[in-house]
C-alpha cells in the first residue's frame, strides 16, 4: 500500500510541479529502498521524511533536510549497520549530487537583527562612557550558548528579566552621571581611648587596663601589620573637623621624637591595604613618656575613620630590621636568644617554618615566653655568632611569609618592652565647614567629562541639544538622521519645560538613549555597507562597537579595500592576553569555560588554583600561536607549552628547569602528550565530570570541535537510562555494550574511537596507565571512521596532524560562526574551505587564515 | 526498528544533554521535572533563616556528649539550653564537597559550592508573594567582600550580602525621599520606554520581515516590563511602616572586631523584617578575619581567624570558643525575640513559624576540612529535642536534612544536591 501511495505522489509531483527539482531516478531508487523503511511520512524516524521524488532547491527548508542527508552519507552514519547499506558507488553518487546541488542552490547569507551579547554589552558601554571599570551586576540574565557560542543570534533572545536589567543597567548610569542624594549634615562629637582601637595579631595592643594603646612597627605593607584605627568613628558628611589626640612615648630608645602619623582611612577598605594608599593628614612629634594632646583641623570624607601609624619607628617588619634589633636584646640577654632557638629551631632538627612553630603573633610572643623560663633550657648556642643563630638569621632573610609572622611576634616583644609610641585618645568634632563628598567631586568630574563645559550664557536647552548632538552618533556608532536628533532634543526640552532641573532632564534623557533598541541591538541600523562591515570587523576581534579608526574608515569608504580591511584586522588582533577575543572565543570554541563550575574531586588533587593555572594555559597558547602567525598544525602538535613550571613538572610530567610562580613559555617537545590541545588538562577536565572520564564526552568533543563532524541527536528509542552494563570488566566495556546496537554504532563508531584514546587522561588530564576503579589497564587502541587503525593518543595525533584540513575547516567555521552570530551555510562552508586549503598549502600562519576569513565573500556580503 | 509510538517522559528535555549529562546528574540539584507531586503537604513552617560561620564550629565544644535526648550542652551551644525542646543538634552530616576556604559555600549549596543554594531554592517557592524574596546578610567582614558568599542565584551567582543595619533597615522601612526617588524612576521609567516604543516604530519601517519579529521579541519584553512597573508603581510610594516599638540604627559597626554587636543589630532588624512579612528567607554569614576581640573584657589571644588555626593548643581553643559561644548567645537573643513575638496564626509564635539553622561549610577550620558540618536547627514547628549522630562515612548526607526543611515549608522537594533520601521520620 505504501509503494502505491509513493507512486501516486511520484506521479503528481512530475505532473503537478515544473520548479522543484526531479531526483535522478537512480538515486532516487536507492533513497527509497535504503531510507524510506524509518524517514517515510509515517513514520519520519528523527522528524526525516524522504518521501519525495523531487527537491525544491529555492527552500531552505529543503535544502537543510538534504544537507543533513549528506552529512550522515558521508560519515556512514546512515543507513544504520543492521540496515542494508548501498554500494560505495551508491554513496559517492548521492554525495556528489547533493553536493553540486548544494552549493549551486545555497546563497550567501545575510546578517540578522541580533541584540549585543551581554559581553558586547558591557564592553559598549565601558568603551562609550570610557568607563573600564564598569561590570553588569550580579544577576544580569546570564545569556545562552548556541554551537557553544554566546553570540549567536538564535539564543540572543530579549526577555522581559532581561528588559528590567537593561532598564536597571540605565537607571544606575543615569544615577552615576546625574543623581547625588542631598544628605542632611550630621554634627559630630567622638571620643574614643584604645578600646576602641583596632587590634590585629601585631598592629597594636591595648595596655594598662584599656588606657593606652601601643604602636610597634611602620611597616610599609598591609595596615593589619603595623597601623590602628577607630572601629566605631565613621564620618557621615564630608567636611572640616577638629580633631585632638592624645599620645606618648614608651621607653624611647633617644631623645629623637616619635613621629604619630594620622591618616583617613576608609572604613570600607581591606586590612590588606597598604598604609600608603590612605591619604595623611598630618603628623605630630612625641617626645613626652606622660600623656600630651595634640590638636589639628582636618578635612574627613563620607566614611571615614582616623589611622595611626609609628612613622619612624625603627621596626618596620623587615628581616634586617628584626634582625638588629634582635641582635641588640640577643647581645643583653643570651637566654632569649636560646628561648627563639628552642621554640624556631629546635637543636637537631630542621628549621620550620613560622607557621608550622606557630610562631605567629603573640601566640609566638607566649611561646617564647614560656621556653624562657624553662629551667632545663638548653643555652649551649646562644650566642649571636654561633653556626645555629647564624642558620636561624639566614632563615630569616630568606624564610617569605615565615619572616612577617616572626615580626608579628617580635612586635609583642616591643609592646611589653618598648621602645613604642603609645596613644590614649582620640577626639573629633565637627564638621566647622562641609566640604563636597569625594563621590560627589568624582561624579562632576566625569559628569564634566560627558556633557563637556557649558559655554559663558548658554541656555539649559542649548546645553543639552549640544550633548545630544555629540553624544548620540558616539552611542549608536553612525550617523544620526536629523529625525533622530531632532527626536531627543525635543525630549530634552519637554522636560526641561516642565521645570524639571537640568540634571534630572539628562538623567531622562540618557536613560532613554542607552533603553533605545538602537544601543541595545547590532546590524539594526539599517545603516550602510560600510558601516556594517565595521561594526562585525570590531565586534568579533574586540567585543566592542568600532573605535574612531574604524569609522575614519567607514567615513572615507575605504573600509570596503581589502588592502585596509586587512590592516583594520592586524591592527585590531588581540595583543595581550585579557582582550577580548583571547578571553572568549577558545573557551567557547573549545568548552573550557566550563571550568568555572567544575570542582575537581578531592581525591584528584586539582586545586582551585590549578583549575585556574589550567584555564589560562589555553588563553596564553592561543594568544602565542595567534600572535607568531604560527601554521595551524601547532595547535596540535606544537613544540611549546605555557603554564606554570610546577603545573608542568606535577601534572604534565615535563622535565624543565623552569622556575617561577607565573605561567610561562616552555619548551616541550613535539609528540608530547600534553603538548597541544588534544593534551591539555583544561581541555580533559572540561570534558569530564570533575570525577571521573567518560569515554563517550570526549569522542562527541573531538568530532564537533576539533575535526568538525558533530553526529546528530540519538534517535528517539535510545534509552535516556544507560542499559544493564553489570558485568562490565572496564567503562571500555560499558561503552561498547550499549553501542553494540546497531542502531547506535553508526555515531558511535564515529566517536567512541576518539574517546578511547583520550582515557588514558584522568578527569583532570594527568596521565594514567590503568582505571583506577577497575584496576586494569587501559586499552586505548580504536580503527577510526576512515579506517585508521589507531594504537592510542599518540597515534590519534599524528593522524590529526596528517589530516589537518579537517581541523582547519572546523577551526575556521568556528571562527566565521563567532563572528557571524549564525554558522556558516553550505556555499560559505566551501568558500571557507578554499581559504582553508590555501592557508595549509602555502604553510600561511592563523593570522592570514583570520584575514582571509574576514576578506571572505562570507563575512562581508552580510547585506 | 521498533516502530510503537513512544512518547519520551522527558518530553521538553533535550535528550542530547540529557544523555551528556547523565554521569553528572546525580549532583544535579533539584530537578523539578522529576520531583514526585504525590508527596503535596501542607506547609509546617513559613520562614527559612539561615546562619553560618565562615570559621566552622569547634566540634567537641558544639555537640552535645550524649546521643538521645538534649540534656546538657558544651560550651559553644550552651546559650541556646533553654531552646533545648525546640532544637535539634546533628552531626557526622556533610555534603561530601571538596575542603579548603573556597569550597565554604557548600553549606547552602551542597556538593558543588556555588549551585543553586537551598535559601534561592525555597525563596523561589516561598518568597514570591514578599516585598523580598530572600535577604543576604554579614556581619564582621568590614570591606565588602567580592569572593565571600552564603547564598547563590539558580544560574550560581553569588548574591550579595547587606552588611550594615542602616542600610537594611532603610530597605525595609524605606523614607519618605527613598520612596519618591523610586516612584520617580518608575513613572518616568515607562515613559520612556513609551518614547522608545515610538522610536521603534520608525525604525521598523525598513527592516526586513524576519528582523521585525526579533523587534517584536524587544516590544513584548517592554509590554511586559511597563505593565511589572504599573503594578509596582502602585505601591512603591505607600509607607511601609516598622512595628511599634523598632527604631532605625544610627550607626554600622562594620569592623570586623565589632561582629558581636553587628550581629545582634542585624538579628533585631531580621525579626521586624519577618514580623512585617517584608521577607520569609534569610542568611547571614558570620565572617571571620583577623582582627582581635575583646570578650566580656578580656583581650583575646589571637584574631578570631588566627585562633581558629588552633592547632590543638588548649588556649587558642579556649578563646575560639568564647567567639563562638558569643555567637551563639546573639543566636539565643534573636531566638527569644522571635519567640516572643505574635505569629501569623493566633496562637503561635513567629519561632513556631521559623525554621532557623545555625551552622557552617568548613567543619573543622584548623586543617580547612569540610567533613562533619556541625548543624542544628531550631523551630519552625518541627519534632526537636534530640542529638542525632550519623556515621561520617555512612550513607546520609547534609543535603537529607535539607530535603526536610523544604518538605517541612511545603515544597515536594526529594532531592537537594547529592542528598539520598530525607530525614523526615527524624524532624517531621
Amino acid at each position: 500500500m505504501k509503494k502505491s501511495i509513493l507512486f501516486l505522489y511520484l506521479v503528481s509531483t512530475v505532473i503537478a510541479m515544473a520548479d522543484p527539482e526531479t531526483i535522478p531516478p537512480l538515486l532516487a531508487d536507492m533513497i527509497y529502498d535504503k531510507c524510506s523503511d524509518c524517514h517515510d511520512d509515517v513514520f519520519a524516524e528523527a522528524n526525516i521524511n524522504l518521501d519525495m521524488k523531487s527537491i525544491d532547491w529555492t527552500k531552505e527548508k529543503h535544502r537543510d533536510l538534504w544537507l543533513k542527508v549528506l552529512k550522515v552519507t558521508k560519515d556512514g552514519i546512515m543507513p544504520p549497520l543492521d540496515k542494508d547499506q548501498p554500494s560505495l558507488k551508491e554513496r559517492s553518487e548521492l554525495i556528489a549530487y547533493l553536493d553540486k546541488k548544494l552549493i549551486a542552490n545555497t546563497k550567501f547569507g545575510k546578517a540578522s537583527v541580533r541584540r549585543l551579547s551581554n559581553r558586547e554589552y558591557q564592553k559598549k558601554i565601558q568603551t562609550i562612557f570610557n568607563y573600564p571599570e564598569f561590570k553588569l551586576k550580579d544577576g544580569f540574565p546570564a545569556d545562552h550558548l548556541y554551537h557553544g557560542f554566546d553570540n549567536q543570534a538564535k539564543s540572543l533572545q530579549i526577555s522581559a528579566p532581561l528588559m528590567h536589567a537593561y532598564v536597571d543597567t540605565a537607571n544606575s548610569l543615569a544615577d552615576w552621571y546625574f543623581y547625588h542624594e542631598n544628605k542632611p549634615h550630621q554634627a559630630l562629637d567622638y571620643y574614643g581611648g584604645p578600646s576602641k582601637m583596632t587590634q590585629t595579631f601585631s598592629s597594636s595592643e591595648v595596655r594598662d587596663n584599656g588606657k593606652t594603646l601601643r604602636l610597634a612597627s611602620r611597616h610599609a605593607g598591609s595596615v593589619f601589620r603595623a597601623c590602628s584605627w577607630s572601629s566605631d568613628l565613621e564620618i557621615k558628611t564630608s567636611g572640616e573637623y577638629n580633631i585632638e589626640v592624645s599620645s606618648s612615648t614608651f621607653k624611647p630608645k633617644d631623645n629623637k621624637p616619635m613621629v604619630l602619623e594620622l591618616r583617613a582611612r576608609s572604613r570600607e577598605s581591606s586590612d590588606r591595604t597598604y598604609a600608603h594608599k590612605f591619604r595623611i593628614l598630618t603628623t605630630f612629634e612625641v617626645n613626652k613618656t606622660s600623656p600630651e594632646t595634640f590638636k589639628a583641623s582636618v578635612i574627613l570624607h563620607e566614611g571615614e575613620t582616623i589611622m595611626f601609624r609609628w612613622a619612624n619607628s625603627e621596626f618596620d617588619h623587615t628581616p634586617e630590621a628584626l634582625i638588629k634589633v634582635a641582635t641588640d636584646k640577643f647581645k643583653k640577654d643570651p637566654r632569649y636568644l636560646a628561648a627563639w632557638l628552642e621554640v624556631a629551631f629546635p637543636k637537631g632538627t630542621k628549621i620550620k617554618g613560622s607557621s608550622k612553630s606557630k610562631l605567629r603573633g603573640l601566640n609566638g610572643h607566649l611561646k617564647i615566653a614560656e621556653a624562657y623560663k624553662k629551667k632545663d633550657l638548653n643555652v649551649s648556642d646562644a650566642q649571636i655568632d654561633s653556626t645555629r643563630t647564624k642558620d636561624f638569621f639566614t632563615h630569616l632573610k630568606h624564610g617569605g611569609n615565615s619572616q612577617l609572622n616572626y615580626c608579628d611576634t617580635w612586635a609583642h616583644y616591643i609592646f611589653e618592652n618598648g621602645p613604642s609610641l603609645q596613644v590614649h585618645g582620640l577626639k573629633v568634632t565637627g564638621p566647622t565647614k562641609v566640604v563636597d563628598s569625594l563621590r560627589k567631586v568624582a561624579q562632576t568630574k566625569r559628569r564634566l567629562e560627558l556633557l563637556g563645559e557649558r559655554k559663558d550664557n548658554e541656555s539649559d536647552l542649548a546645553y543639552a541639544k549640544r550633548f545630544i548632538a555629540r553624544f548620540l552618533p558616539k552611542a549608536y556608532n553612525t550617523q544620526i538622521e536629523p529625525e533622530m536628533l531632532e527626536y531627543y532634543n525635543e525630549m530634552a526640552e519637554q522636560q526641561l519645560k516642565k521645570g524639571t532641573s537640568f540634571d534630572e532632564s539628562m538623567h531622562f534623557v540618557l536613560r532613554a538613549i542607552i533603553k533605545s533598541p538602537r544601543f541595545i541591538f547590532r546590524d539594526l541600523n539599517g545603516g550602510s555597507t560600510e558601516y556594517n562591515l565595521a561594526s562585525r570587523l570590531s565586534y568579533f576581534l574586540s567585543s566592542g562597537p568600532p573605535d574612531a579608526k574604524l569609522m575614519k574608515a567607514v567615513a572615507n569608504k575605504s573600509i570596503m579595500t581589502d588592502a585596509e580591511l586587512e590592516a583594520q584586522v592586524k591592527r585590531l588582533l588581540p595583543k595581550r592576553i585579557d582582550d577580548s577575543f583571547v578571553q572568549s572565543f577558545p573557551e567557547q570554541w573549545l568548552n573550557t569555560h566550563k571550568l568555572k563550575h567544575i570542582m575537581p574531586d578531592a581525591g584528584l588533587k586539582f586545586s582551585d588554583d590549578d583549575v585556574k593555572t589550567a584555564r589560562l594555559e589555553l588563553h596564553y597558547f592561543f594568544l602565542e600561536i595567534l600572535k607568531k602567525n604560527l601554521q595551524l598544525k601547532e595547535f596540535i602538535d606544537p613544540d611549546f607549552c605555557f603554564t606554570k613550571p610546577s603545573f608542568a613538572k606535577k601534572f604534565y610530567g615535563l622535565k624543565t628547569v623552569e622556575k617561577g610562580r607565573y605561567l610561562k613559555k616552555m619548551t616541550m617537545p613535539r609528540g608530547h602528550r600534553h603538548g597541544g590541545l588534544l593534551g591539555m588538562s583544561s581541555i580533559m577536565t572540561a570534558t569530564a565530570n570533575g570525577v571521573d572520564t567518560e569515554a563517550v564526552l570526549r569522542g562527541v568533543w573531538f568530532i564537533e570541535n576539533i575535526i568538525g563532524r558533530p553526529t546528530p541527536a540519538p534517535p528517539s528509542e535510545v534509552p535516556s537510562i544507560p542499559p544493564d552494563t553489570k558485568g562490565s570488566q572496564s567503562p571500555r566495556d560499558k561503552v561498547i555494550r550499549h553501542t553494540n546496537d546497531p542502531k547506535c554504532s553508526g555515531c558511535h563508531q564515529m566517536i567512541d574511537p576518539f574517546g578511547f584514546a583520550f582515557e588514558n587522561f584522568n578527569a583532570v588530564g594527568v596521565w594514567r596507565d590503568k582505571w583506577p576503579k577497575y584496576n586494569i589497564k587501559i586499552d586505548p587502541r580504536s580503527k577510526l571512521f576512515d579506517g585508521t587503525q589507531i594504537a592510542g593518543h599518540a597515534d590519534m595525533k599524528k593522524w590529526l596532524v596528517k589530516n589537518i584540513d579537517m581541523f582547519g575547516q572546523c577551526l575556521a567555521e568556528k571562527l566565521m560562526t563567532y563572528a557571524l552570530g549564525r554558522a556558516p551555510n553550505y556555499r560559505e562552508q566551501a568558500e571557507i574551505k578554499s581559504i582553508v586549503q590555501k592557508n595549509l598549502k602555502n604553510k600561511e600562519g592563523f593570522q592570514d587564515l583570520i584575514i582571509d576569513l574576514v576578506k571572505s565573500q562570507t563575512f562581508k556580503a552580510q547585506e | 526498528m521498533n516502530k510503537n509510538i513512544y512518547i519520551s517522559p522527558f518530553k521538553g528535555i533535550d535528550r542530547r544533554q540529557f544523555l551528556k549529562g547523565l554521569g553528572a546528574a546525580i549532583a544535579l540539584p533539584n530537578l523539578e521535572t522529576f520531583a514526585d507531586k504525590k508527596n503535596e503537604k501542607v506547609a509546617g513552617a513559613r520562614n527559612f533563616v539561615a546562619m553560618g560561620t565562615y570559621l566552622g564550629w569547634h566540634r567537641e565544644s558544639f555537640y552535645p556528649k550524649t546521643e538521645g535526648a538534649i540534656k546538657e550542652l558544651p560550651t559553644t551551644t550552651k546559650p541556646l539550653e533553654k531552646f533545648a525542646s525546640k532544637m535539634s543538634i546533628f552531626s557526622g552530616l556533610d555534603h561530601r564537597a571538596p575542603n579548603g576556604h573556597n569550597a565554604w559555600a557548600n553549606y547552602m549549596c551542597g556538593r558543588k559550592p556555588g549551585a543553586y543554594s537551598l535559601d534561592q531554592m525555597i525563596a523561589a517557592e516561598i518568597g514570591q508573594e514578599s516585598r523580598f524574596s530572600s535577604l543576604q546578610l554579614i556581619a564582621g567582614s568590614g570591606e565588602p567582600s567580592a569572593i565571600k558568599a552564603i547564598s547563590f542565584s539558580k544560574n550560581g551567582t553569588s548574591l550579595p550580602m547587606i552588611a550594615r543595619p542602616t542600610v537594611l533597615y532603610r530597605k525595609l522601612f524605606p523614607t519618605a525621599s527613598d520612596r519618591k526617588r523610586a516612584e520617580y524612576l518608575l513613572s518616568t521609567g515607562t515613559s520612556v520606554l513609551d518614547d522608545v516604543l515610538v522610536m521603534t516604530q520608525t525604525i521598523q519601517k525598513d527592516l526586513s520581515s524576519k528582523d521585525k519579529e526579533k523587534l517584536s521579541e524587544y516590544y513584548d519584553a517592554i509590554r511586559t516590563v511597563e505593565k511589572d512597573m504599573a503594578k509596582h508603581l502602585k505601591n512603591v510610594n505607600v509607607e511601609i511602616k516598622a512595628p511599634s516599638g523598632a527604631t532605625a540604627p544610627d550607626s554600622d559597626p562594620i569592623s570586623p572586631s565589632l561582629q558581636i554587636e553587628a550581629s545582634n543589630m542585624l538579628y533585631d532588624l531580621l525579626v521586624l523584617a519577618l514580623q512585617s512579612d517584608s521577607t520569609r528567607v534569610a542568611t547571614l554569614l558570620l565572617d571571620g578575619l583577623g582582627q582581635v576581640f575583646s570578650l566580656d573584657g578580656r583581650k583575646l589571644g589571637s584574631g578570631y581567624h588566627g585562633l581558629s588555626h588552633h592547632g590543638n593548643d588548649p588556649n587558642m581553643i579556649r578563646d575560639l570558643v568564647s567567639i563562638e559561644k558569643a555567637h551563639m548567645a546573639c543566636l539565643a537573643r534573636f531566638l527569644e525575640k522571635l519567640e516572643s513575638t505574635q505569629g501569623s496564626v493566633t496562637g503561635k509564635n513567629l519561632l513556631d513559624e521559623t525554621i532557623v539553622v545555625a551552622g557552617t561549610g568548613m567543619g573543622n577550620a584548623s586543617v580547612h576540612d569540610n567533613k562533619d558540618l556541625p548543624t542544628l536547627v531550631v523551630g519552625g514547628g518541627l519534632k526537636h529535642g534530640k542529638y542525632h549522630k550519623f556515621d561520617r562515612k555512612g550513607n546520609v548526607l547534609l543535603g537529607n536534612l535539607y530535603v526536610s526543611l523544604q518538605n517541612q515549608l511545603g515544597m515536594n522537594s526529594t532531592q537537594f544536591s547529592n542528598s539520598t533520601g530525607n530525614l523526615n521520620e527524624v524532624v517531621l
